[in-house]
Order: structure tokens, then sequence, then C-alpha cells
């Protein structure tokens, strides 16, 4: 028993001491290298526990992840001298440590380089295209060209970028100022426009009304006449038709009614004593066949 | 969202209650204290050996994954329960809330506008239709939900995958679509067009990247003209809303004139269909009379036409003044008048004529 408890101590011991220095383990987000008096004696890229030599050999690890390689935003020139504020990020992960180690040393160090190239290819690459084609449709392909230009001298410190992305393009202060001035001039004519547009409809949705209220008008007009003319008409026949039967006694008759009406009141008259109105004022007997003979 | 598991159980503090409990021993017990104290030290590894591996159990919440690994090295992905794995330094786990959606807000921050984020340009084409020849800069506030559909992508294979990988991947995705369109689509109509966009961009890049996130939705959550050009912008909506009072009134024109003109038409026709009835009731009516006094006439003419005569007259001359004036002086009938209204004679006629 006290033995079994003596070498549980021994061991305990031996594992706290000799355990670190031994073994080391590489994590699954990691990959590492181990060196020996600075000499790179093995690259490791898979996780897991790996044996070194105790108190000679160092381990360096680095991230195996993908990276954020961020360049700051920079003004730059376009190919039509106008100028953008570009800010341009790449991702990309240390594929070769060993490489990585011995160009720059330190993940800061190889993000800063990264940076540094990725910004002046960029600066390269913006300066041979246009502001508009940047902003909309040539977006894609600067991304991608930098990225294939920028991979071959990346790989030399053992980083493999798989893209580059423009998060933004924007416009200088005294430009915004110059596109807000454009943007104003642009809604005002739009406004105007629609005002425009809004005073010629009106105009024309009310002659269009007016032209057919007078159209309507007219047509009942037309209707009322044509009936009016009608109404006449018919009673001019009407009325001949019963007259045709004797047109004397008509004419006879409707003088009488004539005169009721022509020979008002205090109306003045000469007539000849022997008028037939007064045939039996001068004779009994009368003056011969008067009435008959008209 | 991510917790580091800590070790359950403090070693310190078990060893030295069991320090403490084997001094006590000591001091109360006498010979043969050494095979007991190496008793207790083989009992004291046991314990702590068991204590460890009792550690490993853990409990996995229902929404929530655990991944694995052993010695460094991803070995497998737990779901809801109880489990258990190697404990550290063996072992290791994470453990994620997968289901729990977040939320990333691009372009305000806690109800804040961020303009250094929310304003962009878009690319409007020039009169020739030319795309981004005359941009303008709209001020757009995004929301994007998301959740872990590869926790281990998420933990292993991207760094910052819900920081900044995926900020920066949205701001570009966000960018690059409202960068190719005209102004007018991202403030009015095309929302959600821009949305499925930047969405399907969105998680293009994130799946390509590796970062094991899903985007549930993407969301506009404002999008404005930007402060130095809102008034014109403002005052084109209000010329439209101008624009369609003016039209509504015009319309209200013609939905009053035309009526009241075929009203106006209708009375016209309907009053010319009376005269017109009248006219025709009056002929007729006249024409009876007349056929009727006619047939009464041709029975005997001559007396009836005296009749008519003279009824006439009786009627008419009562008010009329009259002058009854003989043939011959007829002649000179001339020099009388003119024969006033009141009687009166010219005061010397004769003198004047004779």
């Amino acid at each position: 028993m006290r033995f079994i408890a003596l070498i549980l101590i021994l061991l305990a011991i031996v594992a706290a001491v000799i355990g670190p220095q031994l073994f080391f383990v590489v994590d699954e987000k990691q990959v590492a290298i181990v060196t020996r008096f600075g000499e790179v004696q093995k690259s490791i890229k898979s996780p897991g526990l790996y044996v070194k030599t105790p108190f000679i050999d160092a381990t360096t690890y680095f991230d195996k992840r993908l990276l954020i390689f961020d360049a700051p935003p920079d003004s730059l020139l376009t190919k039509d001298k106008k100028r953008l504020i570009i800010d341009v990020y790449a991702r990309g992960r240390i594929v070769d440590p060993v490489k990585f180690r011995e160009t720059v040393r330190t993940e800061a160090g190889g993000r800063a380089r990264a940076v540094d190239i990725i910004s002046s290819e960029l600066r390269r690459e913006i300066a041979s295209d246009n502001q508009a084609e940047i902003i909309t449709t040539k977006r894609e392909d600067i991304m991608n060209r930098v990225r294939d230009n920028v991979q071959p001298k990346l790989e030399e410190f053992g980083l493999n970028i798989i893209d580059v992305r423009i998060k933004r393009a924007d416009f200088p202060p005294e430009i915004a100022e110059s596109v807000y001035a454009r943007m104003q001039a642009e809604r005002k004519r739009k406004a105007d426009k629609e005002r425009a547009e809004g005073a010629q409809i009106d105009a024309e949705v009310r002659a269009q009304v007016d032209r057919d209220a007078t159209i309507i008008r007219a047509n009942a007009q037309r209707t009322a006449d044509i009936t009016r003319g009608e109404g006449e008409a018919q009673a001019v026949q009407i009325f001949a038709d019963a007259v045709s039967a004797n047109p004397e006694f008509y004419s006879f008759q409707r003088s009488l009614d004539a005169y009721r009406k022509i020979l008002e009141a205090n109306s003045t008259m000469v007539l000849p004593p022997d008028s037939d109105l007064f045939e039996f004022l001068q004779s009994p007997g009368g003056l011969s066949g008067s009435f008959a003979n008209e | 969202m991510y917790r580091p598991e800590e070790p359950e159980v403090n070693f310190d503090q078990v060893m030295e209650r069991i320090r403490n409990f084997f001094g006590r021993f000591r001091l109360g017990g006498g010979g043969g204290g050494g095979s007991i104290g190496s008793l207790i030290i083989v009992g004291l590894f046991a314990v702590a050996v068991a204590v460890w591996l009792g550690s490993g159990f853990f409990t996995v919440q229902p929404g929530e994954q655990a991944a694995l690994r052993r010695l460094g090295a991803f070995e497998s992905i737990r779901s809801p329960g109880l489990h258990w794995w190697w404990p550290s330094p063996v072992g290791a786990r994470d453990i994620v809330f997968v289901d729990s959606v977040r939320q990333l807000e691009v372009g305000v921050a806690g109800g804040n506008p961020v303009l250094s984020e929310s304003l962009m340009i878009t690319g409007d084409p020039d009169e020739e239709g030319q795309p981004g020849e005359a941009p303008n800069i709209v001020d757009v506030q995004l929301l994007v939900q998301y959740d872990i559909k590869n926790i281990e992508d998420y933990l292993y294979r991207v760094s910052d995958p819900d920081g900044q990988t995926i900020k920066d991947v949205t701001e570009t995705a966000l960018r690059q679509v409202i960068g190719s369109r005209p102004i007018d689509d991202v403030l009015t109509d095309k929302k959600e067009d821009i949305q499925a966009e930047t969405k399907a961009l969105l998680q293009g890049l994130l799946d390509y990247y590796g970062t094991g996130i899903n985007v549930r939705e993407v969301k506009l959550l404002n999008v404005f003209a930007p402060e130095q050009v809102k008034d014109a912008f403002d005052d084109v909506v209000r010329a439209r809303e101008d624009k369609a009072r003016i039209i509504n009134l015009a319309d209200a024109y013609k939905e009053s004139v035309l009526p009241q003109a075929r009203g106006e038409a209708a009375r016209l026709t309907e009053a010319a269909e009376a005269f017109k009835q009248e006219r025709v009731a009056v002929a007729e009516g006249q024409a009876e009379r007349f056929k009727a006094i006619l047939f009464e006439y041709e029975k005997a003419p001559d007396v009836t036409r005296q009749r008519l005569y003279l009824e006439a007259m009786e009627e008419i001359l009562p008010g009329v003044r009259m002058f009854l004036v003989s043939d011959e002086a007829g002649g000179n009938l001339l020099p009388f008048l003119p024969l006033t209204d009141d009687g009166q004679m010219p005061t010397n006629p004769l003198g004047r004529n004779q």
C-alpha cells in the first residue's frame, strides 16, 4: 500500500513537472510550429496531442481560422479623376505556418503586410476604372481582380486570401455636397413636373367635360327644336285639314275672333253709315242681299 | 452566446478539506499511522479521479448544442439532454444557444443613427441611361436576424463570426445592392427586392467564408433621403399629393357638370315634347270646335253667318268709339284726322280745306 501511494505521488510530481514540457495540445482553431533554438522542427496543421523534446523545443501557435484583414478607408483617385473613399477588407487564412513565421513573425505583422499589399493593389485597380463603374457594375470584377493579383504576393507569406471585398465606397465630403446639390435640383425638377402634369390633367379633364356638356346641351336643343317643329307642323296640319272643308267660313269666323282682340275698348273706328252693320239702321228693309253676296 | 465550461468542482477546496481530515486522524490515532496514511493517499487519488470524471457530466438545454473537443480536436456535437464528456484538460466542450435569434443593426445603434454606416451611394443612371453616372446618396438602416446552422464552423472555422465578420459582410452586401440601383427603387417600391437580394448576397458570402451562420431575415428598417436634401424629397411627395388632389377635383368637376348637363338636356327635350303635345292637342281641339260649328253653320249658312257677325259686333262695339261718315263726306275725311283718343275734334278743320 505504501508502495502504491509512493508511486502515485511520484507520478503526480513527474506529470506536473514534465507533462507540460513533453506534451502539447494543438487546438481545432490553431496551427503550430515546433522550433528548436529558433530552428523550425516541424509544423502541425491538424489538432491533437503531440510530443516534443522537453525544455529544448518551443511551440508557437497561429490562428488557423479565416482571418480578417481590414484595411483603413482610403481616398482613391478613379480613372476619370474623381475621388472615392474606399474601405476594403479581405478574408484569408494561414496555410503555411512555417513560411508565415519566417517572413512576418507574428499575426499582427502578417496582417499589416497583407493590408499594405491589398491597399496598393486596390489603388492601382481603382485608377483603371471610372467612378460610375466602381459604384455599380464593376464592383465584383474589381474585387476579384484585386484578389487574384494579391494572391501570389501573399502566398510568399504563407497566406491564402480567399476574398477581397469593397465594404464601402463613399464620396469625400466636398463631393458629397455637390451630389446633394444635384439631388436637390433633380428633385425640384421632379416636383415641378408632377405639378405641371397635375395642371395638364386638370385642364384636359375640364376641357373635355365642358365639351361633353356643351354637346349634350346642343344635342338636346336640336332634339327639342325638332320636336317643337313637329308639334307646330302637326298642329298646322290638323287645323288645315279641318279648315279645308270650308275655308271661306273659317276666314269669316277667324276674322271675327281677330276683331274681338284687335278692337279693344277705347279704340276709334270710322264707319260709313251704309256699312252692312247698319243695314237696318237706315232702312228697315235693309240693303239688298248684302250678306249673301259677300 | 458562448460559454467555455468551468470545472464544476474546486479542487483546492476539496484537497484542503481532506488534508484537514487527515490531520485530525493523525492526532487522534497511534501506531500504524503510516499504513493508514498511504491508504488515505490512495483514497485521495481515487476520490480526485472520481470527482474529475464526475465533472464531465453536463446538460444541454433545449435550443442549445454542445461541440466537443478531445485534446484540441473536434469530435462531435451533442443535442439537448444529459451527457458526459472528458473534463479539462483532456476534453473541452462549447455550448452554444444555436436556435436563439441574434440581431445585427446597420446604420443605427440602439435607436441612434450612425451616419457613417447608413449613408451610401446609389447607382442612378444619367440621361443616357448609363448606370452610376448620376449617383445619389441615401440613408439606409438595416436589420439582420440570424441564428447558427453549423456549430462546428461557427466555433472553429472563422474568426469573430458574429462580430466583425457578419457586420463587414452585411455592409458589403447592402452597399453593393444599393449601389446597383437608382435611389427611387430604394426609397419607394423595390424594398422587397433589395431585402431579398441583400439576403442572398449576405448568405452566399457567409457560406463562402464558412461561418455556420444562417440568415433568417434581412429587413430595411428605414430608408430616408439624407438630411441635406430631405426638404427637396418631401416637396416631391407634396407635389405628387397636389397632383392627386387636382386630379380629384377635376374628376369631381366632371361628376358634377356632366349630370347637370344631362339634366338640362332632359329638361329641354321634355319641354319640347310637352310643347308638341300641347300644340297638337290645342290644334285638335280647335279643329274639332271649328268642325262642330261648321256642321251647324252649313245647316243654315246665311242666318248663322249673320248671327255670328252680329254677336261679335255686340261684343266689340260697345267699347269702341265710332264715327259714322257718309260716302259723300268720305272723300273729305282726311281733314278730320287725326281723330284723337279723347274725341276732341281739331278746332277748325273746315276752314283749312274748303
